[in-house]
């Protein structure tokens, strides 16, 4: 952190803003780690004992102590408790030792604190004519509302900012059906040929299982599982995960689209035993598509923004003149084509 | 692997129709074994470790243990949740006890007053309005903040 911070200058403006953005912190973390330099620890027993140290009364210090290491208990206690199983499992304690600290295999968690999500409406007050089309939070589906990590917006709403957004863009989807209130005109075939192809992990299961001694190995059909350790396995090796130290590039990419190709026709193969790996089936499935949008996005963006969540090795530098700007994706399933394109970005308060 | 059930404690629930566990569970583990009437988790590896089956036990018959490819053995948290506040006990490997209490809510059950004693503009009933219940007085301003155009 202290050595490498030279770097934060190579991703300015960002790299000088206070606090270092996460992605940045990760980063510097992450160059020590490339060069050997491991494990990297979080130093709560300086941050405590620094807080602690300014209280001049020495009863009211023992106070304030307690107090710190209660609140540092509280942050994983209410939200990650196994964070605190490992402390505790470890016998840490974070007012005497320092927490180690290591990147994870990424995942998506859309705006929460990442810039990803799906692209929707602005409000009618606020929007340039570009990001409004009729509804404040209305998807470019016609009648999907998003909210919250499903949402790309602020990079950084967490809990109390989804609940605004629910709340407004549950509003607006009021407002959509009043004014659409026609029942919409499915076709019944059509509505017969998604059931049937949503029971078909079940079908699929009893139709193969009796021809193998295991339940899980057989030539016809892939557990939901397999397939989602299989998903896991090429994002982690292609897409930029802890394999390649959340790097890649544009041949590792297209490489790992092929192997998503294949992924994609076998997930026709799906198998689920009974109801519960029938939902594990269809969430696999959704994970897929969501992989594939992010390996696309991640090859058109020819540039590195994020550092430290993600590297394009062979593009390793930030780019504001060609790619200061959204890049969205959409399939067409009339043509099964991806369309990658950028948006611009339209600063409305200076 | 993380959640367990202490199969002394689990009643399964008196044979409603479903347990405490399985009502919680946002991953769909928890199930009811209507032979034994005991509750078990169907797949341990995917838990997430969110104690929710813990915390509402009411025979404090959830348990979870870290998980056992990265974390030493002999480690507890257990969370006893209360109407107003949650005590966390926590014991180290080494035996070493920290008891934690954390308010869990600030209102009595049943008191919270929905709009807060925050007037809603009328405009705000209008579908269109970008205002919503409570607004703007809860925002503490006195109009929506918006562009002037």
């Amino acid at each position: 952190m202290v050595n490498n911070k030279p770097e934060l200058e190579n991703w300015a403006p960002y790299g000088q803003v206070k606090p270092v953005p996460a992605n940045l912190r990760n980063w510097l973390m992450m160059l020590d780690q490339k060069e050997g330099k491991g494990p990297a620890y979080m130093r709560t027993e300086e941050a405590i004992q620094a807080i602690v140290a300014s209280v001049p009364d020495e009863k009211e210090r023992k106070k304030k102590l307690k107090e710190v290491e209660s609140e540092a208990w509280e942050d994983f206690l209410d939200m990650t408790i196994s964070q605190a199983i490992l402390w505790a499992g470890t016998n840490t304690s974070p007012e005497e030792k320092p927490s180690e600290i290591q990147a994870c295999e990424p995942y998506f968690i859309g705006s929460h604190s990442g810039a990803s999500g799906t692209w929707v409406s602005g409000p009618e007050d606020l929007a340039p004519p570009e990001y409004f089309w009729g509804y404040n939070h209305m998807a470019t589906v016609k009648g999907i509302f998003c909210a919250g990590d499903a949402s790309g917006a602020s990079s950084h709403k967490f809990s109390d900012g989804s609940h605004a957004e629910g709340r407004i863009a549950a509003k607006a989807a009021l407002a959509y059906i009043v004014d659409n209130p026609e029942q919409p005109k499915v076709d019944a075939a059509q509505i017969e040929k998604l059931k049937k192809a949503i029971l078909s992990p079940i079908a699929t299961f009893e139709e193969f299982s009796g021809l193998t001694d295991n339940l899980d190995v057989n030539e016809n059909y892939i557990k939901p599982k397999q397939f989602m350790y299989r998903l896991q396995k090429i994002m982690d090796e292609y897409a930029g995960g802890v394999a390649t130290m959340f790097s890649t590039n544009k041949p590792s990419l297209e490489r790992g689209l092929e192997l998503l190709a294949f992924l994609k026709e076998d997930a026709e193969k799906l198998a689920a035993e009974d109801l519960h790996e029938l939902t594990r089936c269809w969430e696999n499935v959704h994970r897929m598509w969501q992989a594939e949008a992010h390996v696309r996005t991640v090859l058109f963006r020819d540039e590195t923004r994020w550092p430290g969540y993600y590297f394009r090795a062979d593009a390793p530098e930030i780019d504001n003149k060609n790619w200061k700007v959204f890049v969205n994706c959409k399939w067409d399933p009339k043509t099964d084509k991806w369309d990658v394109f950028k948006r611009d970005i339209i600063q409305i308060v200076d | 692997m993380p959640s367990f059930v202490i199969l002394e404690k689990c009643d399964g629930c008196k044979g409603q129709d479903k347990t405490a566990c399985q009502y919680i569970c946002p991953n769909d583990l928890m199930v009811l074994n209507t032979e034994t009437m005991k509750a078990y988790n169907r797949d341990a590896q995917m838990c997430w470790e969110c104690y929710n089956c813990v915390k509402i036990c009411p025979q404090q018959a959830m348990a979870v243990r870290g998980y056992a490819d990265f974390v030493p053995m002999g480690a507890s948290i257990t969370p006893l949740r209360g109407t107003e506040d949650i005590m966390w006990t926590v014991k180290f490997r080494n035996n070493t006890l920290k008891r934690f209490k954390f308010p869990i809510r600030t209102t009595p059950e049943g008191s919270a007053v929905p709009d807060g004693g925050y007037k809603t503009a009328p405009e705000a009933d209008d579908l269109k309005s970008p205002l919503l219940f409570t607004e703007p007085e809860s925002l503490r301003v006195a109009e929506l903040p918006t562009l002037k155009k």
